[in-house]
């Protein structure tokens, strides 16, 4: 009370003081001008070619976003396909969408669908603004080369769109007028840019392989355009199997990448800088963390095996009957699938009822349906290493085009021009490393093995059992099929594999069955349709 | 902690003893008679004659005539009659008293603040509501907006929370903007705050300015109506009063959601009741009441005022400690008000200064959060045959199950503290050089900082079952807002006419700055969140710090003109033109225009023989507000270097646009409401029925709205622009009736109700596009992860939009479904089917109801029966629908968690459950009829007698609840639900802090 009392005392004295006090200082009667503190205005700022290393940051720290943003291209790529399925786990949760991802049953407002679409063009966006403000810095050298650079990620950028939904709008300017709206280029016309983009802009790429790490080097470009010719047959009706194998023998030639001795190099905690990967992105746990796979994958009590500082959340989870086509000697399942009984890091058995010893952990090759899925049933993915710490999100980097890649787009060029010895010669190097600690002679593939139809049992999986057995003995070049889904399961592939390889639309896998054709492109996203007039439909949709 | 609390049986018996101590009265009696009569000498029937300061008293009969004993022969005797104006009268020596009781026009003469200036109450052509102190709320009262709750008609007033930091939610004539700010502009004292800035016992009145004929001249701040709050002041030559008051009061959840305890679980089990990996693991613990308490508030307010002559003061002190019902959640409060004036050279010079300050210390549960409903949530679901603490006395966590984490290690091992400190400055000199010439210069300042600090201990599990070894944050902000207004205003009579002009400028200028850094991996918990830099993370890179400054500038220029004839024909005209720069560069001013006018039909000659009738106005209105972009900056292209890139073997930062709201919109401007207001007064039989009828109509358009647009060639896919146009229309009912009025028993009845229909006209226009007109809006998170609301154009915004199940049957196995119960869901064009996830998509969906009432009501019943007084306060709101989240998570037997015990209970009637198969679902089965009537409060008081005290010159004593009773078929917590968002009202959050009921024990003094 005294305080308060002596408080008002003093209020009352200082009144006359405060009076004074209240006086404002000069203000001007009607300025509106808005003072900017802690961001940087467009108009006040003038860039130099001290600028053009910050300039290029936002297209590439984009790319990030692309493949590891939620339903990213990760997923895109893998939850369509037959390898990877993300059920409805009971107890657990994990929504629609997944599901209609592996049944096939999307609508245009999938997020899977939305995001790719919305992430892939903000990346467009990014490098169109770059390059007005590249083109704007008054002359210098130096910018030729960074202007090359961003119209090849920028023509990738284009090639994932076009992979995806096809008939897209290019637009290749930031500085547009008010109120414009792209419209759809036709399929030939897209081909044709994302081509003849990537030539025209190829002399003045980078030509150092371990040099520009994470940046887009002339073997980047070479790789994207043998993915557009190697997929030549589905996305324009005409093969252009030789011209695939002309770029990624470019690459082969050109001396600065080679396999690593190790499979599981690849996918290391610090897979920076080696010798397979042509293009990178770079990930970093502090600076730029995003794989989140482990975390998506794992049942929660894994934690304790990989040390995680948190628990892992239990979702997506191999299909059986691709984890049936393995042999059980090829070093990839191991490295590529978790399933069995769990240990933790220090060996005990891991209990999930603590009191009751038969409880352990133990992932099954097993999923009773995509709509109910027990939460441990199910191999995990853990090919990416799992480094002790992990809170959910990680800092790996994504190898995004590798050398096998380019050796495997070749063997499959000269298996369907009809070379299958050549190919197989490369297809058994590319398998010495599964095979080489177990049974090296397995790595050794003949082209008449490679001519083969698949092993993996096609059909309608219920409650671990096939009912319509469709089986994959009718699938041209089956063999090699599955190939590559053992090497590269997980790398955005499967997807563009099945789709050239027949498959996607016309087997039935786990819960999936076939549900149309036009499926093999996405329907244009549905926020795209309601913002933008000018854009068609994809058929079917 | 500082924050103290009261044993409520140490407080009783202090109370015991005040009462003991009061002084013993003694008397000797006289007899005394008399007539009362009007100023045309009619006798007033059934006046009351009261002994003052006593309850003893009569009422005069049919000829106007009473007879009373009184005590003594100096005893003052009080006659009083509605609608006239009381009069007091020494008993002195005479033993007959004949008392003549002039015409109250005090009620018609009664000024109400309409913004910069007052206006007679009988020449106000627009839509005013005034509540003055003595009709304020009493009891537990947490902001300026429970004071007013239900005495508005059109006012909405929502808390439905019972976090004790929490403000209350206040909207007017339904929702008008998809996106802008809903709550109306508040001004304490001409300055702009919120509902907490002051004590409420601070507050003298609360106009609030309802249509836009009254509000334009707040320009682009009107379009949600206006809240004039003004504070007590002295008045000239009154003597120094001293009043306190002070309750006490204690509160619990009104309702808890009712969640299996480990007796129902070992029941159902035992009944064999499928309860996947639920084990009974052999204890009973209930989660809710380990982390809650009843909790305990203390409320002390000091006033004093007084003038002399010239000059005039009053001052106001209040305390508040609240407790809030979960453990740690507290709110405790000191403001001070205090206002001057001073007037020099007969009235020509005025000076007022006024001050308010306040120092606000808040638990903070979450990180810069009052409240983690994630705790509330896992006491929820938590099994309920678990233990808190395992034989080593740890606390029993479980990693098995998705985010499960013990909710007493997620309370007792963070500490959280949130301080807020304001103060604020008005100075206002008035010079009238010539009577009825008034210039007036208002300075004032409102300055807020805001001080944060949470801390989570090493041994704290996250969501995710991580650890972060020790965390710490803190956080600090402080905002400055400076006004300043001119105004200068000429009034004069001729005769009959009456008119007055006013011209003006504000200048409004608001300044924000903020800085925060978090750490981590501390060495021990002993620092809290006091030494950051003791923690690891910053060498690891994992602490992070920010800071941050905006800044926006408000001008109006405004005029405005009254006319009125002998008090019969009303006019006002007013317009502002204003301009902020949060504008864009091509919009930056625009105009208010306003008009309204009031016709006083009792003034007129013929109404000279409807006696029965005291006032009857009819009036009309026409305004434009504004609504105005919440943040800066928005029109332009800003960069900052935040995204990071790996070149060159390094990573480095880049230059990356800073997109806060979207792209960049230079064309961005105010949203526009053009509003039509009807209204009527009326008075009746000596106004004991009195009130008033509002209708309107308003239309918003160029609504602000996040845009989807395509992303190329836009950045990102969203821009803020002004495109979409709204209407609301409705109308409004205040009635006040004094059914009962004799000496001993008085009843005052105050009903409010108010009707409000919203409907969406446009979305699109050239620039943007919606296809279809129709955006969803709003999920349920996962794992339900389902759209709940559309807004449409033609459709009224909050419309529910999903799946209509109608029963529940036993379907075949199906395309990847097992055999089991499905819901059957009624597609649109009325065939049914079973529940398949496919079904859910927009061609199946469809509109399942309203989240915002339709009507809502207000009913204020007080009776006086000698020195008793007894109020109840109803307030209720009909035809709307609510979402019972808590339902859709809980009540469904096929999860790891806890669930409700109505997940047992026959699902449209029928005794099955639903398939494990379906998970939990959104569908119509669980929106319900929210329609309720609530008795929010219940107040008796006691006013003691105090003649023949020297001290005490008046002692009430009261008990009073909040919160008692619904009425309701809603089978949720509570149906008063929160109105924070605008486009997904209806929705009851699962993890809302449920309200509660109030009890308390108050005591006013005046000396």
């Amino acid at each position: 009370m005294l305080i308060f009392k002596s408080l008002i005392m003093k209020f009352i004295k200082d009144i006359k003081v405060c009076l004074l006090f209240f006086g404002l200082t000069a203000v001007s009667c009607t300025d509106l001008d808005e003072t900017v503190y802690s961001s940087i205005t467009a108009e006040g700022t003038t860039l130099t070619a001290d600028d053009l290393d910050a300039i290029i940051v936002p297209p590439y720290a984009s790319l990030r976003s692309i493949y590891w943003g939620w339903d990213g291209m990760f997923d895109v790529y893998e939850e369509s396909s037959d390898l990877i399925v993300t059920p409805a786990r009971v107890g657990i949760g994990w929504g629609q969408q997944y599901v209609n991802m592996h049944q096939h049953t999307w609508l245009s407002d999938l997020s899977h669908i939305e995001g790719l679409w919305s992430r892939t063009y903000s990346s467009i966006n990014q490098i169109n603004r770059a390059i007005l403000q590249i083109e704007g810095l008054e002359n210098n050298e130096a910018t030729d080369v960074y202007l090359a650079e961003l119209r090849a990620m920028r023509a990738m950028c284009y090639y994932i769109l076009y992979d995806n939904y096809r008939n897209i709008p290019l637009v290749k300017r930031f500085d547009l007028p008010e109120g414009f709206l792209p419209e759809q280029s036709d399929n030939k016309e897209v081909y044709d840019f994302i081509v003849a983009e990537l030539n025209e802009v190829m002399p003045l790429l980078s030509t150092d392989g371990l040099g520009s790490y994470g940046r887009f080097n002339q073997y980047a470009a070479k790789m994207t355009l043998a993915k557009m010719y190697l997929n030549s047959e589905v996305y324009i009706g005409e093969s252009k199997w030789e011209e695939a194998m002309r770029e990624v023998q470019d690459i082969i030639d050109s001396g600065e990448f080679s396999l690593t001795s190790e499979f599981s190099d690849v996918f290391a905690l610090d897979n920076e800088n080696l010798v397979e990967t042509i293009f990178a992105i770079p990930y970093d746990n502090i600076e730029a963390s995003g794989s989140y796979l482990a975390f998506k994958a794992l049942y929660g009590k894994s934690r304790e095996t990989f040390d995680l500082a948190g628990s892992p959340w239990g979702g997506s989870a191999g299909i059986p009957q691709f984890i049936d086509t393995y042999d059980e000697d090829d070093a990839r399942l191991e490295t590529t699938w978790l399933g069995g009984l769990q240990y933790s890091s220090s060996g005990a058995p891991i209990l999930l009822d603590e009191n009751d010893p038969d409880s352990q952990l133990n992932y099954t090759n097993y999923i009773k349906s995509v709509n109910e899925a027990g939460p441990t049933e199910g191999y995990r993915f853990i090919r990416y290493e799992i480094g002790a710490g992990v809170v959910a999100t990680y800092g790996t980097d994504v190898p995004f085009y590798r050398y096998t890649d380019a050796l495997m787009i070749k063997a499959e060029c000269l298996l369907r021009l009809g070379r299958a010895d050549e190919a197989a010669s490369i297809v058994s190097e590319v398998r010495q490393r599964a095979f080489k600690d177990s049974d090296p002679s397995k790595a050794v593939m003949t082209g008449a093995e490679l001519m083969e139809g698949s092993t993996y049992e096609y059909g309608k999986y219920e409650d671990g059992k096939i009912t319509n057995y469709e089986g994959g003995d009718d699938i041209e070049y089956g063999r090699f099929l599955d190939e590559l889904a053992w090497e590269f399961v997980g790398e955005h592939h499967r997807k563009q594999d099945l789709i050239r390889f027949g498959v996607y639309t016309t087997k039935s896998w786990f819960s999936h069955s076939p549900n149309g054709g036009f499926r093999e492109i996405f329907p244009i996203p549905l926020s795209q349709m309601q913002t933008n007039s000018n854009l068609e439909q994809n058929p079917g949709y | 902690m500082t924050h103290s609390q009261i044993n409520l049986a140490r407080y009783l018996s202090h109370l015991r003893l005040l009462i003991l101590l009061l002084p013993f009265i003694g008397f000797s009696q006289k007899q005394i008679s008399g007539t009362v009569v009007d100023n045309q000498g009619m006798p007033i029937v059934g006046a009351t004659v009261v002994e003052k300061g006593t309850s003893n008293g009569t009422t005069t009969d049919f000829d106007g005539n009473f007879d009373l004993e009184i005590a003594q022969d100096n005893s003052i005797v009080k006659i009083s009659y509605v609608g006239f104006i009381t009069k007091e009268v020494a008993a002195g020596s005479s033993s007959v008293l004949n008392i003549t009781l002039e015409t109250d026009t005090q009620s018609l003469e009664e000024v109400v603040v309409i913004g910069y200036g007052t206006q007679k109450r009988e020449e106000v052509t627009t839509a005013i509501a005034t509540v003055k102190s003595e009709d304020f709320n009493p009891g537990l009262v947490q902001d300026a907006g429970d004071l007013i709750k239900g005495k508005v008609a059109g006012l909405s007033i929502s808390n439905g929370s019972g976090d004790p930091s929490a403000t209350s939610n206040v909207s007017l004539r339904g929702v008008s903007t998809l996106q802008g700010n809903t709550q109306p502009l508040i001004l304490i004292n001409g300055l702009p705050g919120s509902l907490n800035s002051v004590a409420p016992n601070d507050i003298e009145s609360i106009d609030v300015l309802k249509d836009a004929s009254a509000s334009a001249i707040y320009g682009t701040r009107g379009a949600n109506g206006v809240i004039l709050i003004t504070t007590k002041s002295g008045k000239v030559n009154t003597k120094p009063t001293l009043s306190y008051s002070h309750y006490v009061s204690s509160s619990q959840f009104v309702r808890k959601a009712d969640f299996l305890d480990a007796g129902d679980v070992r029941r159902l089990r035992a009944d064999g009741i499928d309860l996947p990996q639920y084990n009974d693991l052999g204890y009973e613990t209930d989660w809710l009441d380990e982390i809650t308490r009843t909790a305990v508030t203390q409320n002390h307010n000091l006033t004093f005022s007084g003038g002399g002559d010239y000059s005039t003061y009053s001052v106001n002190a209040n305390y508040m400690d609240q407790q809030g019902v979960f453990k740690k959640s507290f709110n405790e409060e000191f403001r001070i008000g205090a206002d001057l004036t001073h007037s020099m050279y007969d009235g020509v010079l005025k000076f007022t200064a006024s001050f308010l300050a306040g120092s606000q210390d808040i638990g903070a549960l979450g990180d810069g959060a009052s409240f983690d409903s994630r705790i509330y949530r896992q006491a929820l679901i938590r099994n309920p045959t678990d233990r808190i603490y395992n034989d080593e006395g740890d606390y029993v966590q479980d990693g098995t199950v998705l985010q499960y984490v013990n909710p007493v290690s997620m309370i007792d091992l963070t500490d959280g503290d949130i301080q807020n400190d304001w103060v604020r400055l008005n100075g206002n000199i008035t010079l009238e050089p010539v009577k009825g010439w008034v210039n007036n210069l208002f300075v004032g300042s409102n300055r807020n900082t805001n001080l944060r600090g949470f801390y989570e201990a090493k041994e704290y599990l996250g969501y995710n079952g991580d650890s972060r070894n020790g965390f710490a944050s803190r956080y600090t902000a402080k905002s400055k807002t400076d006004l300043l207004e001119f105004t200068s205003k000429y009034s004069k009579t001729y005769d009959d006419h009456s008119f007055s002009v006013l011209g003006g400028y504000s200048y409004q200028y608001n300044v924000n700055e903020s800085f925060y850094a978090t750490n981590r991996d501390f060495p021990t918990n002993a620092f809290g969140y006091n030494n950051l830099g003791q923690g690891q993370g910053l060498q690891n890179g994992l602490a992070s710090m920010g800071s941050g400054k905006d800044d926006n500038t408000l001008i109006g220029f405004f005029g405005r003109v009254s006319y009125s004839y002998k008090s019969r024909y009303n006019l006002l005209a007013s317009i502002r033109r204003e301009g902020s720069s949060k504008f864009g560069t091509n919009n930056k001013w625009g105009n208010f225009p306003a008009v309204s006018v009031g016709w006083n039909i009792s003034r007129e000659e013929f109404m000279e023989n409807a006696d029965f009738v005291n006032n009857l106005k009819l009036r009309a209105g026409y305004g434009e507000t504004g609504i105005i972009p919440d943040a800066s900056y928005l029109s332009q292209s800003l960069f900052s270097y935040s995204s990071r890139a790996y070149l060159n073997g390094e990573w480095i930062r880049g230059l990356t646009p800073d997109l806060q709201g979207g792209n960049p919109n230079p064309d961005l401007r105010w949203e526009v409401s053009r509003e039509f207001n009807f209204g009527l007064d009326f008075g009746f039989f000596n106004n004991r029925i009195n009130g008033s009828l509002d209708v309107y109509h308003k239309r918003t358009k160029d609504l602000l709205f996040d845009y989807s647009v395509p992303t190329p060639p836009n950045l990102v896919g969203v821009t803020k622009a002004n495109v979409g146009e709204m209407q609301n229309q409705g109308f409004e009912l205040l009635l006040n009736v004094n059914p009962v009025n004799t000496k001993d028993f008085s009843w005052d009845a105050n009903i409010t109700l108010s009707h409000n229909k919203n409907k969406l006209v446009s979305l699109s226009n050239d620039l943007y596009q919606i296809e279809g007109n129709y955006i969803n809006y709003g999920t349920l998170s996962e794992p339900v992860s389902q759209i709940t609301h559309r807004i449409e154009v033609g459709q009224p915004v909050s419309q529910f939009w999903g799946l209509k199940s109608v029963d529940v049957d036993f379907y075949e196995a199906r395309d990847a479904f097992g055999e089991g119960n499905y819901w059957t869901i009624e597609l649109p064009d009325g065939s049914r089917v079973p529940w398949d996830n496919a079904l859910d998509t927009d061609e199946n969906r469809q509109f399942l109801g309203n989240g915002i009432p339709a009507y809502n009501i207000g009913i204020t019943n007080t009776f006086k029966y000698k020195s008793f007084d007894l109020s109840f306060v109803f307030t209720g709101a009909l035809d709307f629908q609510i979402l019972n989240a808590q339902r859709v998570f809980y009540e469904y037997p096929h999860i790891p968690y806890n669930v409700l015990n109505s997940a047992f209970d026959p699902v449209y009637g029928k005794d099955i459950t639903l398939s494990n198969q379906i998970g939990q679902k959104f569908v119509s089965y669980y929106i319900e009829d929210g329609d309720y009537l609530k008795l929010n409060n219940v107040t008796l008081g006691y006013n003691f007698n105090t003649t023949n005290w020297d001290i005490i010159d008046a002692l009430r004593l009261y008990v009073s609840g909040n919160n008692l009773a619904i009425i309701t078929g809603y089978t949720g917590i509570d149906p008063e639900i929160n109105r924070g968002s605008v486009l997904t009202q209806g929705t009851d959050d699962r993890d809302k802090y449920p309200s509660t009921r109030t009890f308390t024990l108050g005591l006013n003094v005046n000396f």
